[in-house]
């Protein structure tokens, strides 16, 4: 849902570069909070499993500040 | 070589394709912040490799400002052959200068070049545009930020000089696109349907007005009318989708192999990972690249 949500957002400001960028970072955040949530109440939080997160977050910031000149 | 270990989960272990492992994600990583860091080190030792070539046109701008315009009902714009000038003179001194912004590092400002190309406003505003591909573009980003906006729909302003020049910026070429708008009409005449007659725009006073010093374009600008050799937006755009494109493909196999295996593995949320690259993916599709600042106004407050 947040997705979908940031996905309508991105493509509404997808003149604004910085504007996506915000809502890239504000949904990283939503999604690490709500990996560290999810795994804490199915009890299967490991740090193996809380770095893949951190990966794929930093992966999809990086991907998109590349071509932010 | 087991090639298949690498795109589908091991058979016996369950364990992820070699190709989505921690490993092979830090691995993803660094290889994009090294192409990053050597676009940064190539602007640095060999400015004029890197850069985006464009379709930009002065009297497209214009054409696309006045429909803008028209479908606000506003009177069109007529382009100045002075606010030209003036705007012609900011881009080669922001190429030779080296910097993006409305006042420049030496204590240059917008207004200066308009008075030095003898263009007595009252009232008047600039626009910058840089690595921008087209037309469209450009306008649409102005139309999309609330100060550029102002300026290109504000009823006051009755001409508009456009520049749209190649150049090297921070070591990357660039199309750099200024905008001058302006009136010479006293301010008291000037339409004022919102009743602030001065809005939020920079107020010069007269000592600063006629004491503005005249600027002649000095050396030259840089590398000009030659293609760059690497477009870093194109280049950071293909790999960054051609990567998203990868995992997300992986992760979906990785998903369908559990499935039909009937294989339960404790392990992180892939759809929650595919939904994250999804949204930058259509970011990165979806974005032009280019930077605008902020809009600026400009009023000479005596001139009533």
């Amino acid at each position: 849902m947040a997705a979908f949500l940031a996905l309508i957002l991105v493509l509404k400001f997808q003149a604004v570069a910085l504007a996506q960028f915000g809502i890239l970072v504000t949904l990283v955040l939503f999604y690490l909070i709500w990996a560290f949530s999810y795994h804490l109440n199915d009890k299967t939080l490991k740090l193996e499993i809380m770095v893949e997160y951190f990966l794929i977050a930093a992966l999809a910031l990086i991907f998109f500040y590349g071509i932010l000149l | 070589m087991q090639w298949h270990k690498f795109f589908i989960p091991h058979r016996d272990t369950h364990k992820k394709a070699h190709l989505l492992s921690l490993e092979a994600l830090a691995l993803y990583l660094l290889i994009f912040v090294l192409l990053q860091a050597s676009f940064k080190i190539i602007e640095f030792t060999n400015p004029g490799i890197l850069g985006i070539s464009s379709n930009i046109t002065v009297q497209g701008i214009i054409e696309l400002t006045n429909v803008e315009r028209e479908k606000k009902g506003l009177q069109p714009l007529s382009e100045n052959t002075s606010l030209n000038s003036a705007a012609t003179l900011k881009s080669a001194n922001m190429f030779f200068e080296n910097y993006w912004a409305h006042f420049s590092p030496t204590g240059k400002k917008p207004w200066d070049f308009i008075l030095s190309s003898d263009y007595r406003f009252t009232f008047a505003g600039e626009n910058l545009a840089k690595n921008f591909e087209n037309n469209e573009d450009v306008v649409e980003a102005w139309m999309n930020s609330p100060s550029h906006r102002e300026n290109l729909l504000n009823p006051k302003y009755k001409d508009v000089g456009i520049a749209v020049e190649d150049g090297i910026i921070n070591g990357q070429k660039t199309t750099l696109v200024v905008q001058m708008f302006g009136t010479t009409s006293p301010l008291a005449s000037l339409p004022n349907p919102e009743g602030k007659l001065l809005g939020n725009a920079t107020k010069i006073g007269p000592k600063e007005y006629e004491e503005s010093v005249p600027f002649f374009i000095k050396g030259t600008a840089g590398a000009q009318n030659e293609g760059a050799l690497i477009n870093p937006l194109k280049v950071s755009r293909t790999l960054g989708l051609f990567m998203i494109g990868l995992v997300s493909t992986l992760l979906l196999l990785d998903l369908f192999c559990l499935k039909r295996r009937g294989v339960f593995r404790i392990a992180s949320y892939h759809m929650a990972h595919m939904a994250i690259l999804g949204v930058a993916g259509a970011a990165i599709i979806t974005t032009s690249g280019g930077d605008i600042g902020s809009g600026l106004s400009f009023v000479y407050e005596n001139f009533r």
